[in-house]
């Protein structure tokens, strides 16, 4: 059997809820990005409000607010698995009647602890790869292509560092589109035009990449594996600039 | 603003100085622009596998020095440049407002004389904290020989700082670098430790990110033993966070000079020894005698279990973290792991499998619960903890070669 949802946490939150009611347990989630074997039956859950309510706050009771915030951390990854990662990991802490988030010999825990630790390594490796082009009117725009929505994750940061500066952050993936401007932060999620911009500083910047490489110790496979390829399409230093 | 040949000269000249850390500083933003992240960031990777954390750049790379070893001494014909403390501020700013960078790592050949190269690093500095309003991670590396008061201003105003030992004895450095003095390296490095201590719990913290130094291996004698004993005292003595190793290249033919890169591997068997030092509680001389250089076959830590089979087999359900890192294959983490999950129930083979936890060298030092599935055969044992890569490519361990090995040692978070 498998869950069609809505592919939000109050989805997961009232398929726990039917599981628990019916006694029976989903072998996969989905939000409708799957092929189905031949025989396995798809059940559609209609997202309850209240059902979820009751199930987010059993967790609550159960879960430190570091492991619940961990569960919505979780549903930012970009892997399909990812609904059905997280209704067994809270099915087994449900069970467990308490925290072992740090379980990893359960097959459950460590799945889930690995999509989490992916989704924040991804924020933590934009925190370095964003960049900003500066445009005529002083704001500056940063867009790229993430695999987990992690634009909130990482807003805050921006927001600590840049402080007075305006800038928007553009996620083309997710389509989320975050500003801040006169100290004040605003996030839409909506399908907006790129900017292209060009920006001074970005031939500098390449003069730079450029001449601090040392050619003796050449190992582009060790770069890759730090910067991985499909992030390379937004960064200046690894295109040809006009 | 600068010019593109100009940074282009200046950067250049600077790629060799190892450090582009940029962890271990919280300054916070005071209104102005940026701030230090702890756990550091890096911004980009260049073709060789390092980080770019830091815009690393040279004040000028016009030198009154001749070190035998350095490719800005006196007597190397390579263009020259020299920028101005505006230019550096403006691409300083410049960059990290684009999210280029996460500060500043600045340094310089000795122009005229110490004193005069420290107050155009500390004018740079001031002016970018003063002026600009720049709260961003400052590396400033210091001139050997300037005076004590200009080095403690600029620790006021810097994250970190650092004086480069360059060479691991006396002697090797009155032969290579025989303007540099072991005494004008050594004394600014007590002092600012001094005066970080006696301000601890002042607000202005002073190098919150504390000193590092950097030190060549390969273009003199010294063996590894000698070298990481050096550190040790460093990080012992003089409290130092970090000490980078830079592997030799030929930059010149001087004489004095040996022919020969050092190889990349030596510079990572030292990157190893010195992470046991630091994290995993090991003494030099449990490693290493004084006049030995680490092995090239097994990894430091293989190293060492092999000649102390008394201290195994450890159990992987009963041993303390400290006992549990010194398991070939098994790293801090993996300690980590492996203590928080078995509170849950004994664990088994296939448990840590399941953890993702690589027990190929492991499986011969551990047991679970008494178990034990690793070889009794010193060959077997032995063969299994080799490092594949040195066999396949044996002719050619110089430069070019092991592409793996050089790994994380030279990246700007740890």
């Amino acid at each position: 059997m498998i869950y069609l949802i809505d592919g939000t946490m109050d989805g997961i939150f009232t398929a726990v809820f039917n599981s628990y009611l019916t006694k029976k347990f989903p072998s996969a989630l989905t939000d409708g990005e799957i092929q189905l074997e031949i025989g396995e039956e798809l059940v559609e859950v209609t997202t309850d409000l209240d059902k979820a309510q009751r199930v987010f706050n059993k967790l609550y009771k159960i879960l430190p607010k570091r492991e619940t915030d961990r569960i919505f951390t979780a549903i930012k990854s970009g892997d399909f698995a990812k609904f059905t990662v997280i209704f067994n990991y809270i099915v087994k802490t449900i069970d467990a009647g308490k925290n072992i988030y740090d379980k990893l010999s359960d097959k459950d825990v460590f799945n889930f602890d690995r999509l989490v630790s992916r989704v924040l390594l991804e924020a933590h490796r934009f925190k370095g790869f964003i960049r900003f082009s500066q445009a005529e009117n002083g704001v500056y725009y940063a867009k790229y292509f993430p695999d987990s929505d992690i634009n909130t994750l990482i807003l805050p940061h921006f927001v600590n560092r840049f402080k007075s500066m305006p800038f928007i952050l553009h996620d083309l993936n997710h389509d989320v589109v975050s500003a801040h401007v006169d100290g004040m932060t605003k996030t839409v999620r909506e399908k907006v035009i790129p900017l292209d911009i060009k920006d001074d500083f970005a031939k500098l910047f390449k003069t730079y990449y450029d001449s601090i490489f040392i050619k003796e110790r050449a190992n582009e496979r060790l770069m890759n594996n730090y910067m991985p390829k499909r992030y390379h399409k937004y960064l200046p230093e690894k295109n040809e600039l006009l | 603003m600068i010019s593109a040949e100009k940074l282009q000269i200046l950067s250049d000249a600077a790629k060799f100085d190892v450090s582009c850390s940029s962890s271990g500083s919280n300054r916070k933003n005071m209104g102005g622009i940026g701030n230090a992240c702890q756990a550091g960031i890096c911004h980009s990777f260049t073709k060789d596998g390092r980080c770019i954390s830091l815009l690393k750049i040279l004040m000028t790379n016009t030198c009154i020095y001749d070190c035998a070893y350095c490719i800005n001494r006196r007597s190397n014909d390579v263009p020259r440049a020299i920028a101005t403390p505006t230019e550096i501020c403006e691409l300083t700013m410049g960059f990290y407002k684009r999210n280029y960078i996460e500060g500043l790592f600045l340094s310089s050949a000795v122009y005229k004389n110490p004193d005069y190269t420290m107050e155009l690093l500390l004018e740079t500095v001031l002016k970018l904290r003063k002026l600009y309003g720049f709260h961003g991670y400052i590396h400033l590396k210091g001139i050997p020989g300037a005076d004590s008061k200009l080095v403690m201003r600029a620790g006021e105003l810097v994250d970190r700082m650092s004086f480069n030992v360059e060479l691991p004895t006396e002697q090797s450095l009155r032969l290579l670098a025989p303007q540099k003095t072991k005494k004008n390296i050594i004394s600014p490095i007590g002092l600012l430790r001094d005066e970080k201590k006696e301000r601890l719990s002042f607000k202005n913290k002073f190098l919150p990110a504390g000193q590092t130094t950097q030190l060549i291996v390969g273009a003199s004698p010294e063996k590894d033993g000698q070298i990481l004993n050096l550190t040790q005292a460093l990080y012992g003595k003089f409290g130092l966070k970090r000490v980078y190793y830079s592997s030799f290249v030929p930059v010149s033919n001087s004489a004095l000079l040996p022919t020969q890169p050092a190889g990349l591997l030596r510079e990572h068997r030292l990157y190893q020894a010195d992470w046991l030092i630091r994290f995993y509680g090991f003494k030099v001389n449990e490693l290493i005698g004084e006049n030995e250089n680490l092995s090239t076959e097994y990894d430091p830590k293989c190293a060492w279990a092999l000649k102390h089979p008394e201290f195994f087999p450890i159990d992987i359900n009963t041993a303390p973290l400290e006992e549990l890192i010194r398991i070939p294959g098994i790293g801090v983490t993996s300690a980590y792991k492996i203590i928080s999950a078995r509170r849950y129930g004994r664990l088994s083979l296939e448990d840590i499998l399941k953890m993702k936890i690589s027990v190929k060298r492991a499986i011969h030092f551990i047991t679970f619960s008494g178990k034990f599935f690793g070889s009794m055969r010193e060959n077997t044992i032995s063969q299994s903890l080799k490092l594949n890569v040195v066999a396949e490519t044996a002719e050619q361990l110089s430069l070019f070669s092991t592409p793996q090995i050089s790994a994380s040692v030279l990246t700007g978070e740890l």
